[in-house]
């Protein structure tokens, strides 16, 4: 256990490290750089393209130039990651390029939002769906049953933003509403709720969904297992059956899969921060994107891509904690 | 029970060639899975609208045919949107753009995948590595936001949607089957075919591919919900096809836009539109999951769903 520990620790850094070359490069080769961006956003202007300056090059080149030799976009691209790998290990994310803050305090500025939405979300669909999953499973095959299985089927059908979207147009048809700044909720909940738990509630259903169909198939599994039937055959009352021998035994993938819904909660957050006009970090990297903001693209990502990795990896350490079974190879 | 076992009991791999085809067994899977067989006729609905939308609509989807914002009456069923073009015609047009996509790039996306799981599992060491390793760093992003970055830089078309689309299911595809061909490759038969001189590709071919036909299909099958509800998610944020070609995704997300002016009116159709196609998607892949491969029952493929899973969203 703690040699896999270890080792697992030791491949994180493999891992981010594959990821931000990876990014890296996907960045730069795929062509339209902030460069690029900027003069398509000046309207590229035609006049003074004609003109040509000393090296025989039109003004508009000359200045395209001298605007990427000043962001280090000329360097070759190993150079340009080297550099930039070099700064983020002494701790300096560099600039956004478009408006030249700090990376580092954008990051700041934007986390809190999506780290509480996230949070919520993840939250709201454990108390929604493996309960939910849970009542599915004691009454099999009922009304009961059949009607949370349609609503978990809605769930994994219906995408995030269809449910956000109508859900915007009931609170902003019905009772005018209009997300409000983010503020922490320790300096005003009201304000804080107003804004954030809408959108939390959209990922909660829909991260719900598949937790309720598996909580629900893996207590049917286990409950047709022999040491029930034993179970039964002590003449232990149902309830202890269920609660005591079934449950804990059937929890275990749930807890896996909380951890794989993780990037869905991700994705689903951009899409809902969108929708719902949060000040997080899913809006951020849109806008990021658009503009090809490379130095906040870069560190976004691979905080996205450091939290999933750990996050896996601490439920994999659960695993085995909560199973004591599991061996690690 | 007693038909189900006699479908149940041919090998996985002889199941999935000849008897798919035949009549027989679509009756069979009628009678046996009443649940896929609605998915396999909302998927029917779903690919006419995309093949003959002329046959449903009545006016334009591109073409302004009335005034803006107006309510449903007789000659738009669903009202207008902002330019006054018929949101009726619109939503069945709608169709085209996510069949279209989901499906093309799942083939492609899955059979790219397969090669390069069957290939580099067989052969193993050195090159098995540094695949693993690769998709130990994709599978850490979020294939939505993957997404959003190659649409952003290169333009959205309907080639590199499709293109970044097919990229997104490869990585855990690619560990999915990975566990399927170690099984497979393990197996007597192998090393027998090993034994009496059969050359590796012939192996790969005749061996190997046919073992994992099966979840092949019914990775394809799973995934192509997720891939529409990926596509539609694209197309919401922008990033879809251009903003006035019909799609679903573009409708919800004109709607948004519109809010005080159409209401649910725009976002309702499209909406159920997309939950229907991919309903009936979702509902032919368990049912397939289960005749093809029984085995594979909760074991979580394609449950990954929406977005995380092999897409995002």
């Amino acid at each position: 256990m703690g040699t896999y520990i270890v080792r697992r620790l030791l491949l994180f850094p493999v891992t981010l490290f594959l990821l931000s070359i990876f990014f890296f490069f996907m960045l730069r080769t795929i062509p339209g750089d902030f460069v690029d961006y900027l003069f398509t956003q000046e309207g590229g202007s035609g006049s003074y393209q004609r003109i040509t300056g000393q090296k025989g090059e039109t003004v508009q080149q000359e200045y395209e130039r001298i605007v990427r030799e000043s962001y280090g976009l000329d360097k070759p691209v190993h150079v340009q990651y080297f550099r930039w790998m070099g700064h983020i290990l002494r701790g300096d994310f560099g600039r956004s390029y478009s408006n030249e803050k700090r990376v580092i305090d954008v990051f700041k500025s934007r986390i809190p939002a999506s780290a509480q939405l996230g949070l919520m979300g993840l939250i709201g669909s454990v108390i929604i769906g493996i309960p939910l999953g849970i009542i599915s499973a004691r009454f099999p095959e009922t009304w009961l049953d059949n009607g949370l299985r349609m609503l978990a089927m809605t769930g994994l059908t219906v995408p995030h933003f269809v449910i956000a979207a109508l859900i915007l147009v009931f609170l902003s048809t019905t009772f005018h509403w209009i997300a409000p700044d983010f503020v922490y909720f320790w300096d005003n909940p009201r304000q804080n709720l107003t804004n954030i738990a809408f959108p939390a509630a959209v990922l909660s259903v829909t991260a719900a969904a598949p937790l309720m169909r598996l909580t629900r198939s893996q207590m049917l599994e286990v409950l047709s297992q022999d040491y029930i039937r034993t179970a039964r055959a002590k003449g232990l009352a149902e309830r202890t059956i269920f609660y005591r021998h079934a449950l804990r035994n059937a929890i275990l993938p749930v807890v896996t899969v909380v951890g794989l819904s993780l990037d869905r909660l991700i994705a689903g957050s951009v899409i809902v921060e969108v929708v719902f006009g949060i000040n997080g970090m899913g809006a951020a990297l849109v806008r990021a994107a658009s503009s090809r903001d490379f130095p906040v693209i870069q560190m976004f990502t691979l905080t996205i891509g450091s939290v999933i990795i750990l996050i896996n990896l601490i439920v994999d350490v659960t695993y085995g904690w909560i199973d004591p079974r599991v061996r690690y190879e | 029970m007693a038909q189900q076992t006699a479908l149940r009991r041919p090998k996985t791999s002889y199941v999935t060639g000849p008897v798919i085809s035949s009549l027989g067994f679509t009756w069979k899977f009628i009678r046996l899975k009443p649940l896929g067989a609605l998915g396999g006729f909302l998927i029917l609905i779903a690919v006419v609208l995309a093949a003959f939308p002329f046959l449903f609509d009545h006016g334009e989807p591109m073409l302004i045919t009335g005034v803006p914002f107006t309510g449903p009456n007789a000659t738009h069923w669903f009202g207008t949107d902002f330019v006054g073009r018929d949101l009726y015609a619109r939503t069945i047009w709608g169709a085209r753009v996510s069949i279209q996509v989901g499906v093309t790039a799942v083939f492609l996306g899955i059979t790219f995948a397969m090669v390069v799981a069957v290939i580099t599992t067989y052969y193993g060491g050195l090159w098995d590595l540094i695949v693993q390793r690769i998709v130990d760093a994709l599978l850490a992003i979020p294939g939505l936001i993957l997404a959003l970055f190659v649409l952003t830089v290169i333009g959205s078309s309907l080639t590199t949607l499709i293109g970044t689309m097919a990229f997104l299911f490869i990585p855990r595809t690619i560990r999915t089957l990975r566990s399927a061909v170690l099984s497979v490759k393990q197996m007597p038969y192998v090393e027998s075919a090993k034994a009496i001189g059969a050359s590796t590709p012939r192996i790969l071919i005749k061996y190997i591919f046919p073992q994992i036909t099966a979840l092949y299909l019914i990775i394809v099958s799973l995934i192509i919900g997720s891939a529409i509800i990926l596509e539609t998610s694209l197309s919401f944020l922008g990033l879809g096809l251009p903003v006035d070609t019909p799609s679903w995704g573009n409708l919800v997300n004109e709607g948004v836009g519109s809010i005080f002016f159409t209401g649910y009116r725009q976002v309702i159709p499209p909406g159920i539109a997309i939950a229907a196609t991919v309903f009936g998607f979702n509902l032919l892949g368990d049912a397939l999951r289960d005749i093809l491969d029984p085995r594979l029952r909760g074991s979580g493929v394609g449950l990954r769903g929406r977005g995380g899973g092999p897409a995002a969203g």
